[in-house]
């Protein structure tokens, strides 16, 4: 063998031992977000869903509505918004569930007692680069404050304000607020949608 | 031109020049090693010149090594190249109907065609039996080899997946393998050229 001949078979296996060791050091998947971009995306400020607008959805019997409910079972079985699926926080990345968190038909809502542990299962699927989930805003503390007992405004407040009142007093009615707290509302079973074939990008072959 | 063309992130125009001259580039550098001197890649199989076998497998290794720490380290995603279906039957008989063009004809199709532009008899007599049986493929490709065209699929697999290694394990074996094969081969060049008195 030539003199360039080692010196280039020596260089690929430099090149070879190192990209051994990065794949069996770093399992981790490329693909996977990038600290910089989680960065763009936490400070985005659209993460947030309203109760009005979440109330809105669920009147309309919106089918690309995914509500997750993240606390545990007992307060899930206490009290839970309509259609929801109990999915505790610490089963988030269970492999049963990923069907209905990772996709992009419904809008994936999580939401806890407070914005608290939303906030944390809405940072780790964006994390992997989950689409379309949101945090329900303030949530069912929230939802009781705003949606189930409304507060009716000052009669000086502004027509907007008079307005999302009776929104929310109808919305009350619908959802049996005020009184029937602790009532567990219908639920019907979340199914992961089915999942239609991307079209792939056209290939550079003959295929 | 992938990933720029299948992406639209270049027109057609574009990928035609680009590959224009990658194609200029590869002919002369073709031509500038002696591969459209048959009797180099003849050597292969007569073992006094392993020359062809050495630069196919660094190539290989080379591209594999070079994609791999490319898209780890996010200059390029593995996802947007492109790499075809696997049907391991037919592949096997092109892979002997390959071989022996190789070995009597002495061009593989590329250097076929320098070759031919260089002004040699032989592989223009080749490039007109490569485009007769281009022509004569294409016209029973539906009629004769529809079985054989789709016997034995495997879909999309790479090696890595398929004997369930991890991708840079199989490119340091791969390497490794090559390494052994460039010392041995050398070893049965140097045998074989001191035996006989080969003239390229």
């Amino acid at each position: 063998m030539k003199k360039f001949d080692v010196i280039y078979v020596g260089l690929l296996l430099v090149g070879a031992f190192w990209a051994f060791v990065i794949n069996s050091a770093n399992d981790e998947p490329i693909d996977r977000v990038q600290p910089c971009d989680l960065l763009d995306i936490v400070s985005q400020t659209d993460k947030y869903m309203t109760t009005d607008e979440l109330a809105r959805r669920l009147m309309s019997d919106d089918p690309t509505l995914a509500l997750i409910d993240l606390r545990s079972k007992t307060e899930y079985d206490k009290y839970s918004l309509t259609g929801a699926t109990n999915i505790p926080l610490e089963n988030v990345l269970d492999d049963e569930y990923v069907d209905i968190i990772n996709q992009d038909i419904q809008t994936v809502v999580f939401y806890g007692n407070s914005s608290d542990l939303a906030a944390k299962a809405w940072m780790l699927t964006k994390r992997l680069g989950y689409q379309n989930s949101y945090i329900l805003k303030g949530g069912l503390n929230r939802w009781v404050e705003t949606i189930l007992r409304p507060r009716e405004p000052q009669e000086t407040a502004s027509r907007v304000e008079f307005e999302r009142y009776s929104f929310r007093k109808a919305a009350s009615s619908y959802f049996g607020g005020g009184s029937a707290l602790g009532e567990s509302t219908t639920t019907k079973r979340l199914s992961a949608p089915i999942k239609r074939k991307k079209k792939s990008a056209a290939g550079g072959g003959c295929d | 031109m992938g990933p720029l063309f299948p992406l639209g992130l270049i027109g057609d125009e574009l990928n035609m020049l680009i590959g224009f001259i990658i194609g200029i580039g590869f002919g002369f550098l073709l031509e500038a090693a002696g591969f459209t001197n048959t009797r180099k890649l003849a050597g292969v199989f007569y073992g006094y010149d392993f020359v062809v076998l050495k630069v196919f497998f660094s190539a290989a290794i080379t591209a594999a090594i070079g994609l791999f720490l490319m898209n780890h380290y996010g200059l390029i995603d593995i996802k947007a190249t492109f790499y075809p279906k696997t049907f391991w039957i037919p592949t096997l008989v092109g892979g002997f109907i390959m071989a022996f063009g190789f070995i009597i004809g002495g061009f593989c199709p590329g250097t076929s065609i320098c070759a031919a532009v260089t002004g040699k008899i032989d592989a223009m007599v080749f490039v007109l039996g490569a485009i007769i049986g281009i022509f004569g493929y294409a016209f029973t490709y539906e009629s004769i080899w529809e079985d054989l065209r789709n016997s034995g699929a495997m879909g999309r697999v790479n090696i890595a997946e398929w004997i369930g290694v991890s991708d840079g394990t199989f490119i340091l074996l791969l390497t490794i393998v090559a390494a052994i094969a460039f010392f041995a081969v050398s070893v049965i060049q140097k045998k074989v050229t001191e035996k006989n008195d080969y003239q390229l």
